[in-house]
């Protein structure tokens, strides 16, 4: 009975959560016609794949596709290797001066100003190094401002894991590294594993460096594209739905497969508070 | 384990680095996305097979653009050799010499001016000063605004045709009295761009002008206002919720066969003849703006394109520049949906037999007026809808409305004088 009531609350809030998904797929299934038909044809219309083509075949979207990824993927690595090192570096080290602590809290203040802030100076910069227009300035770019929530969080699980088991690796004759990976990494999987599903979700959506740091298809990401499709006297709904329906498919097939660890993850997190 | 990690990171990085163009004989060119931008690009992809030249493409939306070009102009990145844009930027950018004049290209090339083919209404915009001064740019799409009405509707009830805006009025409350389920009339009046340009036809049609004789801001004239109560009244055969309308909806409501007349551009003209956009396939008629005090003028709207003084190509660029706006490959990009600026392609049989109201944007083009030329447009159009539309939704009466907004633009004008 409890169990029922259950599943009859839930069913608003799945509702809820996805009707927006559900009308992005129908509306990039359905021709011009019923997009803007009065009252929308909810379930039955004849579905064509008109914007798929559009989009993938007409349109770069693949391409763009592709450097959404490598961008996502290698700057939410390098968040990853470099966050985490200095996560473990601030919790297990005692510094001078309150070092802790304040670097800590430096490097969260660079979350504190608006992104919009950064995007004339790094594109400055980005031009002076001749890095415009190139995958690598989104990926420079992408890490530098996952790295504090990657340390934030992974201090936190280091903070929780009890110092002895590395002691006792240590003393096993293993080095810090070596005790790092082998035994304290291992441990903190569950937090590595939401830490990741974050900065990539946060890298693949991105648009506004995206748009700036970028010029040509070459290093055009999904967002930015996706976004091109409003043009100065038409919407192109069918096509920016059709690419955004691909576009959620690799972060859910991710999310999906780490679930596991996500859910043990997040509430690691929040135990810690 | 962890080292190879670090080492195909470093690899990735070092890869994406080296995407970097090479030099060589290259072009980069900033275009717009939508269908103006891609017969651009179709072009570009054709003058590379011909001549060898590879050509760059940057697209971005329409929002954006602007601000895009703007930022690598005042950055001096030299990063375009060709920029499109839209017609009421050009004063700013021509204005702070950002482009490059084109009279001394053309003259090497043994030419005195531009082609006389091109609408003069076009050109104009392409010189700053306007009409008078020295040439920076070449119009590529001759885009005007059109009135588009149901001709079904209209010979149902017997109504003229909508030659005069108090035609309009009458014809939306005898479509929407009689009609079930269709509004006579359908505007756009959401803050900013869409709100300014349905008004500016009828502003202009009842004698307003934003600016007076000594480049004061003069839009709370009797005129400016009759013809704002005059929108309002049309706003009353409007669907509800027009004062946020913006293109997209007045497009939806025109395909869909819910609303029977409005203002609109050419780009949605090929829409209403593919049954799976339109509901009302042949039903279209498309014709010059109406009139009242004075004759009837459309907001011109072009898409130029320039050659950034900090172009390292200028020479390449301008032969790549002559050869898209060329009657031969202007008609292509026709072919490809967006209205030439040449007076011949509007009259070739061809294209006329494909686009059946090129008479009519002809007609309208060469009758059309540009917004009022100004580097500051843009925060004045800006601040002008706002009021426009508060005005449609209910909040300020039209004298108020224009009252605020003359103070208001004023405000602009002296904000910017005194920064210059």
């Amino acid at each position: 009975m409890i169990k029922n009531l259950r599943y009859v609350l839930l069913l608003p809030a799945l509702v809820f959560a996805l009707a927006p998904v559900y009308w992005m797929l129908t509306i990039s299934l359905k021709t011009e016609v019923d997009q803007f038909a009065s009252p929308p044809p909810w379930f039955v219309f004849t579905p064509t794949l008109q914007h798929y083509y559009d989009a993938f075949v007409t349109r770069a979207f693949g391409q763009y596709l592709i450097t959404s990824a490598v961008v996502a993927v290698t700057s939410t690595a390098c968040a990853l290797v470099i966050g985490t090192a200095a996560a473990y570096g601030l919790a297990r080290f005692q510094l001078p001066w309150r070092l802790n602590r304040r670097l800590s809290l430096w490097i969260l203040s660079t979350r504190m100003f608006p992104a919009i802030v950064t995007a004339v100076p790094l594109f400055l910069m980005m031009r002076d190094v001749r890095l415009l227009n190139t995958r690598a300035s989104l990926i420079i770019v992408y890490t530098a401002f996952n790295l504090p929530f990657v340390v934030w969080m992974m201090h936190g699980f280091f903070a929780d894991l009890p110092r002895d088991l590395e002691e006792a690796a240590l003393v096993d004759g293993d080095s810090r590294l070596g005790a790092l990976v082998r035994v304290v990494l291992p441990l903190v999987a569950p937090g590595l594993a939401a830490t990741a599903v974050f900065c990539l979700i946060v890298s693949w959506n991105e648009f506004l460096f995206a748009l700036v740091l970028t010029q040509t298809d070459a290093a055009m990401t999904l967002p930015v594209g996706i976004a091109g499709r409003v043009t100065q006297y038409e919407i192109k709904w069918g096509v920016m739905s059709a690419a955004a329906s691909v576009a959620i498919v690799p972060i859910l097939v991710f999310a999906l497969a780490l679930q596991k660890y996500l859910v043990r993850g997040l509430s690691l997190g929040a135990v810690k508070g | 384990m962890r080292l190879t990690l670090f080492l195909t990171l470093l690899l990735l990085l070092t890869a994406s680095c080296t995407n970097q163009q090479s030099s060589g004989k290259q072009l980069t060119l900033a275009v717009v996305s939508g269908v103006e931008g891609d017969a651009l690009k179709q072009a570009a992809r054709d003058y590379e097979s011909q001549t060898g030249t590879h050509i760059n493409i940057a697209e971005f939306p329409y929002t954006n653009l602007f601000e895009k070009e703007l930022i690598d102009l005042k950055a001096r990145t030299g990063a375009y050799d060709l920029i499109m844009l839209d017609d009421p930027w050009f004063p700013r950018f021509a204005s702070e010499q950002f482009l490059t004049e084109l009279t001394p290209l053309l003259e090497r090339r043994g030419q005195s001016g531009p082609d006389s083919d091109f609408v003069a209404t076009s050109v104009a915009l392409c010189r700053h000063p306007y009409q008078t001064g020295p040439l920076y740019a070449l119009p590529y799409v001759g885009n005007s605004q059109l009135f588009f009405y149901r001709k079904d509707l209209f010979e149902k009830h017997s109504l003229k045709e909508p030659a005069t805006w108090q035609d309009v009025l009458t014809a939306a409350r005898t479509i929407q009295e009689k009609e079930n389920g269709i509004y006579g009339y359908v505007m756009r009046a959401a803050q900013g761009n869409a709100a300014v340009a349905d008004f500016m036809p009828i502003f202009w049609a009842f004698g307003g002008e934003m600016f007076d004789a000594s480049g004061k801001p003069s839009v709370n004239s009797p005129e400016g206002i009759a013809a704002l109560e005059f929108m309002l009244q049309l706003g009353k055969y409007s669907p509800p919720g027009y004062a946020s309308f913006n293109a997209d909806e007045v497009g939806a409501h025109l395909l869909q066969g819910t609303a029977a007349m409005s203002i609109n551009w050419p780009a949605w003209i090929s829409s209403f003849a593919d049954a799976t956009k339109s509901k009302v396939t042949g039903k279209m008629e498309f014709s010059t703006l109406p009139a009242a005090q004075r004759p009837g003028q459309a907001e011109i709207g072009n898409w130029l394109i320039a050659i950034p003084r900090d172009s390292q190509n200028a020479d390449a660029a301008m032969d790549f520049l002559l050869w898209a706006t060329s009657a031969e490959q202007m008609k292509r990009s026709a072919e490809r949906g967006n209205p030439p600026t040449r007076q011949s392609l509007f009259r070739d049989a061809e294209l006329v037999a494909k686009y059946p109201a090129y008479p009519a944007q002809l007609r309208s083009l060469e009758s059309s007026r540009p917004r009022p030329r100004t580097p500051y447009w843009n925060e004045i159009e800006n601040a002008f809808g706002i009021f426009l539309s508060k005005a449609n939704s209910g909040e300020l009466s039209p004298t108020e409305a224009m009252n605020q907004a003359n103070a208001e633009i004023e405000k602009i004008l002296q904000r910017t004088q005194a920064t210059q």
